[in-house]
């Protein structure tokens, strides 16, 4: 058997080298919240409030914030990220889409700092304003501005779905009398579903990992939103917050677990997707 | 016998990305006839095709000019006309393409998606013309049993004579057709070349094709491209 080439162990090493990473923070996570896992306390973990001078350390209430956030961010992306994919690569006005896309492009490389700051300035007074209610803070706002964020995502994924569609389909579908949007509804849309939904979850894995947005926008109260005004503190933001507050107390520990809990939900998703991918092949309407 | 023409081309000029393809063309070509367009390769033969049903538009890139008009019934409607919608077009201008193309469904999905695309909802109506156009293709026997079978799964040449059928379901008046057989087998070819002989009685065929002995079997017109400029010529 030939060796394998330089580059190719270079590669190789690489790869392995990044998958290590991911494991070694898996097993970092799990060992430093290992005083979690005795007597029933991480179950705990799902059941009691946060209230760690009563020795409480329930983090409930910022899994229904992060959950919150993130289907809301997402129920307002998604229709808009298709509508922007089917005028980029379905109606192509000829300078506006090409503008439209570059613009998508660029919005993929904002920091998420900058679209905080804006939301900060801009969207929470002016919430505060519309509403009357609360410091504008809330579930709304920073879904608003998630959305924002995980749009372009959904576009790119979207457009690219789009694009995968063989040409011949689609010469068979214009030579058949489609309109372009019968041609998107019945031959481009039902053979993009897996692309649409794997663009979907990525998007949601990009709303749920978010930081900033979540801490400068949600309003950070430790207690389950009931309503799109109330303020909510996300798992990413709870860490944020008590990293800056603390060193080595239970409290401390916590996050650890809220670590785990994103791991777990960002690799369910990975696993989504890849499970989508494995299974488009030789599907019909 | 005399014949009607059925397309009259005029001064057709195409460019693709400002290359120019075709050169001020001209060409009246007969009704129920079989009319192939012979030439050396890349010299716009599914291009002059493609300006016939306007499919060029879907091209980025592609401009055309001139006036290409077609009788439909007895009236001369000029399809460059921007009055005219290219899918009404396209549903009187049938077209096949080199290599099948077969949508991602079932037999029957397949020859019932045009209908569908026309507004035909009428169960009845739709398995009707779903045989009919399968039996005009040579198809329904084979496939009678195996309609909600991936159209797919078919061979070669029964994907080409099952696209022949879904472009014949909406009773064009003109079939396009681009080297039908090219990518078939001399069996399969063979059966698609008595399918089009049938055809003419119904509707007016354009052809494009690289075989002389095909073109000598059944057409009855040839033109030849060559240089972006279309003459007719002498069958082979």
């Amino acid at each position: 058997m030939k060796p394998a080439p330089a580059a190719e162990k270079l590669f190789f090493g690489a790869a392995l080298f990044s998958a290590s990473i991911s494991l070694f923070i898996l097993l970092f996570m799990v060992v430093l919240g290992l005083p979690l896992f005795k007597d029933g306390f991480f179950l705990r973990l799902f059941t009691d409030p946060w209230r760690p001078d009563h020795g409480l350390y329930g983090i409930s209430a910022m899994i229904a914030g992060t959950l919150g956030v993130s289907f809301l961010a997402l129920v307002l992306a998604l229709p808009l990220s298709l509508g922007c994919a089917i005028l980029i690569s379905i109606i192509r006005p000829p300078v506006f889409g090409r503008l439209l896309e570059k613009t998508v492009q660029f919005m993929t490389g904002i920091p998420t700092v900058v679209l905080g700051f804006v939301g900060v300035f801009l969207l929470v007074p002016f919430i505060r304003e519309q509403f009357g209610h609360g410091s504008g803070r809330c579930l709304l706002t920073a879904a608003l501005v998630l959305a924002v964020l995980i749009a372009p995502t959904m576009i790119l994924f979207f457009c690219d779905s789009f694009s995968r569609i063989p040409a011949s389909w689609l010469r068979a579908a214009d030579a058949l009398g489609c309109t372009p949007m019968e041609k998107f509804r019945h031959v481009i849309l039902p053979n993009s579903l897996q692309g649409l939904a794997g663009g979907t979850i990525l998007a949601m894995g990009r709303a749920v990992g978010d930081t900033m947005i979540a801490l400068m926008l949600a309003g950070n109260a430790v207690a389950a939103p009931h309503a799109l005004l109330d303020p909510a503190r996300t798992l990413t933001a709870h860490i944020a917050l008590v990293v800056a507050a603390d060193f080595d107390s239970l409290e401390f520990k916590i996050i650890f677990a809220c670590g785990l809990l994103l791991y777990a939900i960002t690799l369910a998703m990975t696993l989504l997707i890849r499970g989508l991918d494995r299974g488009n092949g030789g599907r019909t309407w | 016998m005399e014949t009607e023409d059925k397309i009259i081309i005029k001064e057709l000029s195409f460019a693709y990305r400002r290359r120019p393809v075709l050169d001020r063309v001209a060409a009246a070509i007969p009704a129920s006839m079989i009319t192939a367009i012979v030439g050396p390769s890349g010299q716009g033969k599914s291009t002059l095709l493609m300006t016939l049903n306007r499919l060029w538009e879907e091209i980025p890139g592609a401009q055309a000019s001139g006036s290409i008009k077609i009788r439909f019934n007895r009236d001369w409607i000029e399809i460059n006309s921007p009055k005219v919608d290219p899918p009404w077009l396209r549903a009187r201008v049938g077209m096949v393409f080199q290599a099948p193309n077969p949508l991602p469904a079932s037999i029957y999905k397949n020859m019932a998606f045009p209908l569908k695309i026309a507004g035909v909802k009428n169960r009845k109506e739709v398995d009707e013309r779903v045989e009919k156009a399968l039996r005009q293709a040579f198809l329904w026997t084979e496939v009678k049993d195996r309609l909600t079978d991936d159209a797919r799964t078919l061979s070669g040449g029964q994907q080409q004579r099952l696209c022949i059928a879904r472009a014949l379901i909406l009773e064009p008046e003109i079939l396009l057709l681009d080297e039908p057989t090219s990518s078939l087998d001399a069996e399969a070819g063979a059966v698609i070349e008595d399918l089009l002989s049938e055809l003419k009685s119904d509707c007016t065929l354009v052809m494009v094709s690289h075989y002389q002995e095909q073109v000598r079997r059944i057409a009855d017109r040839v033109f030849r491209l060559e240089n972006g400029i279309l003459k007719p010529a002498d069958m082979p």
